[in-house]
């Protein structure tokens, strides 16, 4: 258990920089629950945001799931991402 | 719809690209990227270079040079072409169809069948099955299918979802009847409650051009164009292939009893690198198989990219029969699948206009 969220938050850590490396003029991106569905990230960065993943975490992300809910919030990234690696 | 046909080959395939090339970096200034966006959209994306046709120039220009060109070199008799298909969104007129004008330039028989079909980026699968209906007729023996578009002129140069990878050109391909047994197997698909998500808003008699409708405008998704130019969905758009796409290959493949170890190549419509990597991804394909990278080279040429994937991934022809699966996907919403043999061809060529 202990080492599952710690593996959350080291990908949480990650999601994070990477999105904030892609959007730095968003404040409080941690608190944001909408940001593809209100067009603070636009299609072009939700493909740059999966590059990212499968770069970063040796993820392939289905593109089923690339879907705007998946990429509201950073909790929804993280979950996306740990799905994938079959550890949600 | 699927259906099956019988005892039909394509004879050659040969594609015409605008000499002039447009190139992504020279662009990027035209899009609302930082730099650092743009490119890394170039890699992920496939942007580089496309093809964009002089003021002017009409799809059926690039098709009569194609087929003059196929004629000099004896690959082509056109008082023997029975029928001739011509696929595109961009016609010479709003009448007469083009069709009819190829018809005339080219000196074809007055008996020889000709009609236009309004389709983009299925419209390969689209004309291929019109071709091989028209070839399942007696005294039908060769078919011209001329599939292509001159689709820059109406995009925006500052819409950054279409214009880096929009690239002009016109397909043609020779259909006739064969001896072979082999079956064809191919089906189209619509959605045409989607028909907004790729779609001209003005122009024809829906809303048709006035001062108004050429009026540049910022929309939803940050591009700047009119409504006389092209709109296009793209996270729709992009959702509906990733569902769509393989669903309708797989289903091609059970019905034909093919496993797709058995597929030599799987042409997918390029409409850019990420949904061609993605669908692969999706089909459970090596990508070895799915030839890409055309948008880079050509630019996406809505109907006139499975031509151009093929030429470009069998620049001599198949030297031996391949057995492969087209599949071409968008504007209605619609998409078509085809999955027949390919044997050695009398001519294929990508050439410049």
């Amino acid at each position: 258990m202990l080492s599952e969220l710690s593996d959350r938050q080291a990908v949480w850590d990650q999601v994070l920089a990477g999105v904030a490396e892609l959007k730095p003029d968003v404040e409080d991106l941690a608190d944001q629950s909408a940001l593809a569905s209100d067009g603070v990230l636009d299609s072009f960065d939700v493909i740059l945001i999966v590059g990212q993943f499968e770069d970063a975490f040796g993820v392939k992300i289905p593109g089923s799931e690339i879907v705007p809910e998946a990429f509201d919030s950073i909790e929804a990234m993280v979950d996306l991402v740990l799905r994938n690696r079959g550890v949600a | 719809m699927l259906t099956r046909f019988k005892g039909v080959r394509i004879a050659g395939i040969s594609v015409v690209v605008p000499r002039n090339v447009s190139r992504y970096d020279d662009e990027i200034a035209n899009y609302d990227h930082t730099p650092a966006k743009a490119r890394k959209l170039k890699l992920v994306m496939g942007y580089d270079q496309h093809r964009v046709a002089e003021p002017g120039t009409c799809t059926s220009d690039l098709v009569v040079a194609g087929i003059r060109r196929l004629e000099e070199q004896g690959d082509l008799r056109l008082d023997e072409v029975d029928a001739l298909v011509f696929v595109s969104q961009t016609p010479d007129y709003v009448l007469p169809p083009t069709s009819s004008v190829l018809h005339g330039t080219l000196g074809l028989r007055e008996d020889a069948y000709c009609v236009d079909i309004n389709s983009g980026c299925s419209g390969y699968s689209l004309g291929l099955m019109q071709a091989f209906m028209l070839l399942q007729q007696e005294g039908v023996e060769k078919v011209l299918l001329c599939a292509g578009d001159l689709l820059s002129a109406r995009i925006s140069p500052n819409d950054r979802n279409s214009y880096p990878l929009t690239g002009d050109a016109a397909s043609i391909t020779l259909l006739e009847k064969s001896s072979d047994d082999d079956v064809i197997w191919s089906a189209m698909m619509n959605r045409g409650a989607m028909h907004e998500a790729l779609i001209i808003p003005a122009g024809g008699a829906r809303l048709p051009s006035s001062e108004e409708t050429k009026v540049p405008f910022r929309d939803a998704d940050g591009n700047v164009r009119s409504q006389e130019q092209l709109y296009m969905a793209g996270a729709d758009v992009f959702n509906f292939t990733q569902s769509a796409v393989p669903d309708l290959i797989n289903e091609v493949l059970e019905r034909s009893g093919t496993s797709k170890e058995e597929v030599d190549y799987f042409f997918l419509h390029q409409a850019n690198d990420f949904i061609v990597k993605k669908l692969a991804e999706r089909l459970e394909v090596p990508l070895a198989k799915v030839p890409h990278g055309i948008v880079g080279k050509y630019g996406n040429s809505n109907s006139a990219t499975i031509p151009i994937t093929i030429c470009t991934a069998l620049p001599d022809g198949p030297q031996e029969p391949l057995n492969v699966v087209m599949c071409g996907f968008g504007v209605g919403l619609s998409w078509g699948a085809v999955q027949m043999k390919l044997s050695k061809f009398d001519f294929c060529s990508i050439v410049e206009y």
